[in-house]
């Protein structure tokens, strides 16, 4: 038993780590999966995002965006952070701006 | 940290995913999966295309591969040399490339989707130790298809949850990898103690 251990040391050690890993990648999946049935179902706006995520994620037409004006028609995705540097405003602001959009628009369907 | 693979995304588009793909197979550390992930959210959204984000991560994926193995096989003769000068070692070799060439393509099929993390050193070892180009290709070709439509259009169907997708999917894959490997460490324990 006690050769058998020294024999296979490294192959021991190597089992125990993996195993600690499988252990906190499934308790990490585990805790995501409880987080989500508690998450509220619009994920919150952020500067990554693009307009036309934004509308699909908050599942509102992509007209409430080219409404404020800044989606240019074919010249591809741009995330918020790039639309708020060029108009020279701070990202939060476009934000707040695309928020009070979707309220208004949310407002006036009734939703 | 997430979010900054999915702005490069939202920047440039599908060639970000195609490149990553490709990278990844080489071992340069980029979450490929969730550039997919959010490939596949932008899809959704109308901003790229669907087709071009599945053609570009596969194709990525596939090349990559290509190229490690080619690696691998320009490497092999001299890790063979190597190890002929050692005779312990020769034994070792001589056994992993039959292994290899009995069990390679499971291996290779394996490695590109359950045991992600492995799949660029698989590639090395598949070409290092011989396993026919043929039999690389076929098999690595299934797999990456099971890794690029899985986690484009998982990203495609839920893109308004790709966020918590991301980490979830974080903790989900390598739970996957680490039991696979748990699994495979413990068999080869069990069979040594009971030689011993």
């Amino acid at each position: 038993m006690t050769d058998f251990l020294r024999h296979n040391r490294l192959l021991i050690a190597a089992f125990v780590a993996v195993f600690a890993l499988t252990a906190y990648f499934g308790l990490g999946a585990l805790q995501g999966a409880r987080e989500f049935r508690n998450a509220p179902p619009d994920q919150t706006i952020e500067g990554w995002m693009t307009t036309r995520y934004v509308a699909h994620s908050w599942d509102v037409p992509r007209e409430v965006m080219t409404s404020l004006g800044f989606e240019r028609g074919t010249d591809g995705p741009r995330p918020l952070n790039k639309i708020a540097e060029e108009r020279g405003i701070p990202v939060d602001a476009l934000i707040a701006e695309i928020e009070a959009a979707i309220a208004a628009h949310r407002a006036g369907t009734g939703e | 940290m997430n979010e900054t693979f999915f702005e490069l995304v939202a920047t440039y588009g599908t060639w970000v995913v195609g490149l990553s793909s490709f990278l990844s197979c080489l071992l340069v550390p980029i979450p490929t999966a969730l550039v997919m992930l959010a490939g596949g959210a932008f899809a959704a959204a109308g901003d790229l295309s669907l087709t071009a984000v599945l053609a570009a991560a596969y194709l990525g994926a596939v090349l990559g591969d290509q190229t490690g193995y080619r690696i691998g096989r320009a490497l092999g003769p001299r890790l063979v040399a190597l190890a002929e000068t050692r005779p312990k070692a020769e034994k070792s070799f001589s056994k992993a490339r039959d292994l290899v060439s009995r069990h390679g393509g499971y291996a290779v099929f394996f490695s590109t989707w359950a045991v992600a993390p492995l799949g660029p050193w698989v590639n090395l070892a598949a070409g290092a130790a011989g396993l026919k180009a043929l039999t690389f290709t076929l098999w690595d070709a299934m797999g990456e298809a099971i890794w690029v439509g899985f986690y484009v259009f998982i990203g495609y169907s839920f893109a308004a949850d790709i966020v918590w997708l991301a980490d979830f999917l974080t903790d989900a894959a390598g739970f996957l990898a680490a039991a696979v490997v748990t699994i495979v460490l413990g068999a080869i324990l069990v069979r040594r103690f009971r030689r011993s």
